[in-house]
């Protein structure tokens, strides 16, 4: 496959952030409650130092390996035939990780806003969304994210100032919440948060490897704030055992705005926002899984496959739904996404020892 | 690609666009839509209870002509599908979103309301900021006795009417989340706000009105079917009702309910005090908790102690005596004077709610909590059962900043 994608860091860094966001807007506060209790605002900062450690060993080994992607990396271990395993791999991991946020988002979507119309409709919305997204391409989609989700955090940063009025200290107490063992359990699960490392090492190529390092960092700092605040905030206006039964977090916080006469039910905002960021992390995930099934197959064209891929995605959509199988928030389902650290890490330990990079780079001259 | 098929392309674009994503096939206008304002829940017999609803008028509001609310009462068994039924009565599907007040008879709320209200929870489009109202007269009298006159709006009459109550006793406690929060935890316990109706309040375009129908009815029947009693009578905010989970269990005068809000409030409140250098007069002052108040709680030997230290800013509104309490010694005076109001006031709520009631509608708890590390060792307390052994050490300092 032809590959001119180019796009700065700052592009990439949006992209990546909003592959958290959508965690926030769908559940993420309402999870940390529920393993954290009190004290869920220490599970966002547990994560964010792993995943900071995680990108400092990581970055170290990329030396030997230069500005090389996962599916690169895996030719350069095992030869065409590893490169198509670890790419159907990764094709089957974004495919499931996009039919759910896909089924997740439409059900939002239609419980906060489109009440009157069917989960399908909703779900058809994003996916052509989805599908034109694919058409433009990777760079269309990160050059969007890179003005859009800058609103969308500034959107959403607004709604939670707008309820600190409402902030109570003392729902942070029982300091340690449920306890160091469930902080430490909800931590590990939960680390799943930053599978989107995965699509970090597939976007090496489009800015370069001078750029990773600021892009990873930029990333972990940005999310990990986020997260952090949006947990803390949430703990801060609904006690645990409130919070708890809280289903889509950032919309309940938004009802409780309430200045004078003049601000009020402003959860439409988080419609907005819900929105926005649902079709630019559709439309970011569904490509990353056109171009990673055309490169590991060397596919020339890409197109053809857009709208049979798109259908196998709504399709799973659709049939995750009628299985009422919460996979959002399933322990062992947010386990297997940890394969889009564990994946990258195992690759690129296996390629710094075999120097892929420097192989790679030498051939190419 | 082809002009031709680009053109047929966009004009697709559009025509989907303009079908499917407007919503106006299933738009609804604001005539089509019953806005509930008010909930009115009363027992009617032993199973069933009347459900009263009251909902805006808006071609009335519009215009200003006619009845600005409209009120249906009904029976019902359940109190879900009750509300369901209540689509039928009105002639169209209710919303809730314009919902201001939930009020229930005070039979219901000592039987408990939480079943009724997790009914209503899941509804996304109601405020988490309805208020609770129990009434002593009951939810339909409650209803029927607001006659929005100062205002078109029945919903902002009742956003003004708990505004005009944020000096005296108001607090944002009795509000529907919070209610849910307290009834359903073992802790910190729920209010609501307490009416009945009130003798002293009368309305003299009421009467007029009343007397006119009763000589309208005197020339058609030769005697009189209404005595107009009723609708002289105005209902009024009494206090504040205390409950034990979800079930009332007493109720706060006035007085107490004034010094509830102080305590939990951070907002002015309109206190008045016998003048102590006159006694035929009142002293009216802005009384307002400041910041550097705290209560601390303790546990010794599994009771638990309460700390409270409460700062009190007053300043002084209005004095009907000649008084100057500018003057250093008088100041000191009805210093000493707020004090002892507040200490004699405090210490009567408290031995109400904690021997009495035994229910922490103050939110101890919340304090309590912070001398444990986990949930399950806090848990292990049952606050509940301690609750009602709690150790007071009260301590109030009253500083008069200035005379209005």
């Amino acid at each position: 496959m032809d590959n001119k994608i180019e796009f700065g860091s700052w592009e990439a860094t949006a992209l990546l952030v909003n592959f958290v966001f959508a965690h926030i807007m769908l559940i993420f506060p309402k999870e940390m409650v529920q393993f954290g209790g009190s004290a869920c605002w220490i599970i966002p900062i547990i994560i964010t130092l792993i995943a900071t450690v995680y990108f400092a060993i990581i970055l170290k080994l990329y030396k030997n390996i230069g500005s090389l992607d996962l599916l690169d990396i895996s030719a350069g271990i095992g030869g065409r035939v590893f490169k198509v395993i670890v790419g159907l791999l990764i094709t089957i991991f974004l495919i499931f990780a996009a039919s759910i946020f896909l089924g997740a988002f439409s059900q939002t979507l239609k419980i906060i806003s489109l009440d009157k119309s069917t989960l399908e409709y909703v779900e058809i919305i994003f996916f052509v969304g989805m599908t034109m997204a694919a058409y433009y391409g990777i760079e269309a989609i990160a050059r969007i994210s890179a003005f859009l989700v800058p609103i969308i955090v500034a959107l959403f940063i607004l709604i939670t100032i707008g309820v600190i009025p409402e902030f109570k200290i003392n729902n942070l107490f029982p300091i340690l919440g449920r306890g160091m063992l469930s902080i430490s359990k909800g931590s590990l699960i939960k680390l799943s948060t930053f599978a989107s490392f995965l699509i970090l090492f597939l976007m090496v190529p489009f800015f370069k490897k001078q750029h990773l390092k600021k892009v990873g960092f930029s990333y972990i700092f940005i999310s990990g704030l986020l997260l952090l605040w949006s947990t803390l905030s949430f703990i801060l206006l609904f006690p645990y055992e409130m919070a708890i039964d809280k289903k889509i977090p950032i919309f309940q916080m938004a009802r409780h705005i309430n200045f004078g006469n003049y601000i009020q039910r402003i959860e439409s905002i988080s419609v907005l926002i819900s929105s926005i960021c649902a079709f630019v992390f559709l439309g970011a995930m569904f490509d990353f899984t056109i171009y990673v099934f055309a490169k590991s197959l060397d596919l020339k064209h890409s197109k053809p496959i857009i709208l049979p891929m798109a259908i196998i995605i709504l399709s799973l959509a659709v049939l995750s739904k009628r299985m009422k199988y919460d996979f959002l928030g399933n322990s062992m389902i947010n386990i297997t996404w940890l394969l889009g650290m564990v994946l990258p890490l195992i690759l690129i330990i296996i390629g710094a020892i075999k120097k892929v990079g420097i192989k790679g780079e030498g051939g190419k001259k | 690609m082809n002009k031709n098929i680009r053109i047929l392309c966009l004009l697709l674009i559009t025509i989907i666009t303009t079908v499917s994503l407007t919503g106006c096939y299933d738009s609804n206008d604001i005539e089509d839509l019953a806005y509930v304002i008010a909930i009115g829940i009363d027992k009617a017999d032993k199973k069933n209870f009347t459900l009263t609803f009251q909902t805006a008028v808006p071609k009335s509001i519009a215009g200003g002509e006619g009845e600005s609310v409209d009120i249906k009462t009904y029976k019902t068994d359940n109190f879900l599908s009750g509300l369901k039924k209540a689509s039928e009565y009105v002639d169209r599907k209710i919303n809730l979103s314009h919902a201001k007040v939930l009020v229930v008879s005070e039979e219901i709320a000592k039987e408990g309301i939480t079943a009724f209200l997790n009914g209503l929870q899941n509804n996304l489009e109601l405020r988490p900021y309805v208020n609770i109202i129990v009434c002593k007269d009951g939810a339909q009298k409650f209803i029927e006795s607001i006659q929005p006159k100062l205002s078109s709006s029945p919903a902002k009459y009742y956003e003004l009417l708990f505004k005009s109550y944020e000096t005296d006793f108001y607090v944002r406690d009795s509000e529907l989340e919070d209610y849910l929060y307290r009834a359903k935890n073992k802790s910190v316990q729920p209010v609501a706000i307490y009416t009945a109706m009130d003798k002293a309040i009368s309305d003299e375009s009421d009467k007029k009105k009343s007397k006119e129908e009763n000589q309208e009815d005197k020339e058609s029947d030769g005697e009189s079917k209404k005595t107009g009693e009723d609708k002289e009578k105005t209902m009024a905010i009494k206090g504040l009702a205390v409950f034990n989970m979800d079930k009332m269990v007493g109720k706060l005068n006035q007085d107490e309910s004034m010094i509830y809000a102080l305590m939990t409030s951070s907002k002015n409140k309109q206190i008045e005090i016998v003048d102590p250098l006159d006694k035929r007069f009142t002293v009216l002052s802005n009384v307002k908790k400041a910041n550097s108040s705290s209560t601390v709680v303790t546990f010794k030997d599994g009771k638990p102690q309460i700390n409270i230290n409460l700062k009190l800013n007053i300043d002084v509104e209005a004095v009907q005596s000649d008084n100057d309490y500018n003057d250093q010694e008088k100041a000191a005076k009805l210093e000493a004077a707020y004090e002892q109001y507040f200490n004699k006031g405090i210490t009567d709520l408290l031995k109400k709610i904690t021997k009495e009631y035994k229910s922490d509608i103050l939110g101890f708890s919340q304090q309590a909590k912070r001398n444990f590390k986990t949930i399950d060792e806090w848990e292990k307390v049952k606050w509940q059962k301690v609750f009602p052994e709690s150790e007071y050490n009260l301590s109030i300092d009253v500083v008069i900043r200035r005379q209005g």
